[in-house]
């Protein structure tokens, strides 16, 4: 196989002589500068990147804060979510033992076209019930319970179903 | 300084550790890419594409090749891409040999005739040439790669890298043959 590369023709040297001035070129001084300029420029968008990188997850985390509680607050009656995107498993199960709700804060509204039933008050249940007796807000939470929480926000109201619709499902 | 005390600092971020490799080694990877490419313009356009891609892939290199084959190896590959597109492009423009250009015939005045229409034919006959064997030959005698550099760059072994540039030798003294040139 290598015969032909130890045969060495006469007409070779004229042969090697034009392919090697057909690469016998120097590059252009734009090279090193063209270069030099993409790897700034790179460097330059990495910063770039990351600061909006940085902006993006900021502003998610404003709305995953903000959020949840303008839909808690709204005052628009068909603007309720639903009992399982307000409440924690643990708030929940909480809400279902009847008596006094031991939260500091529970607040509801009416169905919609129907008047508020509890607001800015701790709410009493009873089994198989609805809310049936209203007290004034409780300004400290008791000592063994923590405050209602959603996404780290102590939660303001909740929907008037999330303390009535639970116990009536105990009996 | 050798070249990987600068790897080593151009991988910490020393944008001027990789500008001295850039001067080091732009002749070599912008010839490679000439071979290729044929075309000046294209050559400088994927050497510097190189360069950029061998500075954000600098953590990646792990050092089993020298700086320099794997510099090369990068460019070739970006080369033979850039080749290949523009080869289907040519191919719906315009035939192959109204394109082809002869780079750098000597027109030296005491040269005379017969021997300037020598090299113009030689040149049109490498320029003939399969890719392959074009490649390899116009790599191996542009005096600044090794064959196992030139076997590293065409993922070929070394032996391969021999045998292809003798028999694009062969095939050009073939056509030259049929023209008429003989030499004994």
């Amino acid at each position: 196989m290598f015969m032909n590369s130890e045969f060495r023709s006469p007409m070779d040297d004229e042969i090697d002589a034009v392919a090697q001035s057909m690469t016998a070129a120097s590059p252009s001084a734009a090279l090193r500068s063209g270069v030099r300029a993409r790897i700034a420029g790179r460097a330059g968008g990495h910063v770039l990147r990351w600061s909006l990188g940085i902006a993006v997850a900021a502003a998610v985390i404003v709305l995953a804060i903000v959020w949840p509680d303008r839909e808690a607050t709204s005052d628009a009656p068909g603007s309720r979510a639903s009992v399982a995107e307000l409440v924690p498993p643990a708030a929940a199960d909480r809400s279902i033992e009847p008596g006094p709700i031991q939260t500091p804060v529970v607040a509801g509204r009416g169905w919609p076209g129907e008047p508020d039933r509890v607001r800015q008050t701790n709410a009493e249940l009873l089994p198989g019930g609805p809310v049936v007796s209203v007290a004034p807000l409780a300004v400290e939470p008791l000592a063994d319970l923590e405050p209602l929480r959603l996404n780290g926000i102590e939660i303001q109201t909740l929907t008037v179903e999330t303390l009535s619709l639970e116990p009536l499902s105990l009996q | 300084v050798t070249d990987e005390e600068l790897v080593l600092l151009a991988r910490q971020g020393d944008t001027s550790a990789f500008d001295q490799l850039v001067v080091r080694h732009q002749a070599t990877v912008y010839r490679a890419a000439l071979a290729a490419l044929r075309v000046p313009e294209d050559a400088e356009d994927v050497a510097q594409e190189a360069f950029v891609r061998a500075w954000s892939t600098l953590p990646r290199f792990r050092g089993e090749a020298s700086f320099k084959t794997w510099l090369l190896t990068i460019a070739w590959n970006r080369a033979i891409n850039r080749r290949r597109l523009r080869m289907n492009w040519w191919r719906r423009t315009a035939p192959l040999t109204d394109r082809l250009t002869l780079v750098a015939s000597s027109d030296a005045p005491d040269e005379d005739l017969r021997s300037r229409e020598l090299r113009a034919h030689i040149g049109r006959a490498i320029e003939g040439l399969t890719p392959k064997l074009r490649d390899a030959l116009l790599l191996s005698q542009s005096g600044e790669y090794a064959y196992d550099e030139i076997g590293a760059m065409l993922s070929i072994p070394e032996g391969t890298v021999k045998w292809r540039v003798s028999e694009a030798r062969r095939k050009v003294r073939q056509r030259l043959a049929a023209l008429g040139y003989v030499h004994e």
